[in-house]
């Protein structure tokens, strides 16, 4: 018979072991935000132990961060129209007004 | 730089950086018109708010700053006129498709084989993400990119757009899942170049 001690552990190791179901929404969640100390905590150990999820936690935190690169790059793109004379005018006549 | 702002330098800043401005309005906004009009606001924000700008980033980064925001005021008023929609996260696949019964992945997600450093170099795979964001619906592609490519913040997002922050993290999950799939559809990871 286990003893009162064991029974607590194994009650404390039910409550915070997640499966992969469980940890799945925080895995994108806690790229945007800090999520709260214990699901945290609970996510921590699931990753420690499962590969699966630390591959598709890695796969989304790298397309954030392409993605961060992409939308730098296009403040620097050589493509796309030219933003004409005339429209240059009007808004430094529009500029003058404020002035 | 705040006190030595003159009318001639902000001049100067529509014939440097107005074309830059104006593309990428473009790419957030899809029409050429309401894209001059951003940028023509975002001179004269910068204008009058010129005491503001500390000298600290760049006046281009300044200028985009402000630019970024003009837009994201743009989905404001989409929103407002009841053309565009944000509130419901409710499109895609859910996660109960996903797992089976007992918590596990139905496809476990495999390695890439490519880390971070060498993904930011590949521009194949760059040219491969840029087209699956552009496969997005018009709604989840321009949160996509004023979260996470304009950097904005979800407060700001979720304060112009009327967004309840918990909405906006299952919304972001599954564009983030989306563009996963797309990728993975997309591009060959193992030889580090587009399947199609």
């Amino acid at each position: 018979m286990k003893s009162l001690f064991m029974r607590g552990m194994l009650f404390i190791e039910s409550k915070l072991k997640m499966t992969c179901r469980d940890v799945y929404p925080y895995m994108s969640e806690m790229l945007d935000h800090e999520i709260p100390f214990i699901p945290r905590m609970r996510v921590k150990m699931h990753l420690a132990l499962c590969h699966v999820c630390t591959f598709y936690q890695q796969q989304l935190a790298m397309i954030k961060k392409l993605s961060e690169n992409i939308g730098l790059s296009q403040e620097d793109s050589r493509e796309g129209p030219e933003f004409s004379d005339e429209k240059k005018l009007k808004i430094k006549e529009a500029l003058k007004k404020e002035k | 730089m705040s006190q030595g702002v003159s009318a001639e330098d902000a001049e100067d800043w529509v014939d440097k950086y107005s074309t830059q401005m104006y593309r990428f309005a473009l790419t957030r906004v899809k029409d050429q018109d309401i894209a001059e009009e951003v940028v023509q606001e975002t001179f004269l924000a910068a204008w009058k708010s010129k005491s503001s700008f500390s000298g600290r980033s760049s006046e281009k980064s300044w200028l985009f700053g402000i630019l970024k925001h003009k837009i994201l005021d743009h989905f404001r008023q989409l929103k407002k006129r009841g053309e565009i929609e944000f509130g419901d996260p409710g499109e895609w696949e859910t996660a109960e498709n996903l797992f089976q019964s007992n918590g596990l992945w139905k496809t476990p997600p495999s390695s890439w084989g490519i880390n971070p450093e060498q993904a930011a170099q590949n521009l194949q795979l760059l040219e491969a993400l840029n087209k699956c964001v552009e496969s997005l619906s018009d709604r989840f592609k321009s949160l996509f990119l004023l979260k996470e490519m304009d950097g904005l913040t979800a407060d700001e997002i979720c304060d112009q757009l009327d967004i309840k922050p918990a909405n906006l993290w299952v919304m972001m999950h599954r564009i983030r899942n989306r563009l996963k799939t797309c990728l993975e559809s997309n591009f060959e990871f193992s030889q580090g170049e587009l399947s199609k």
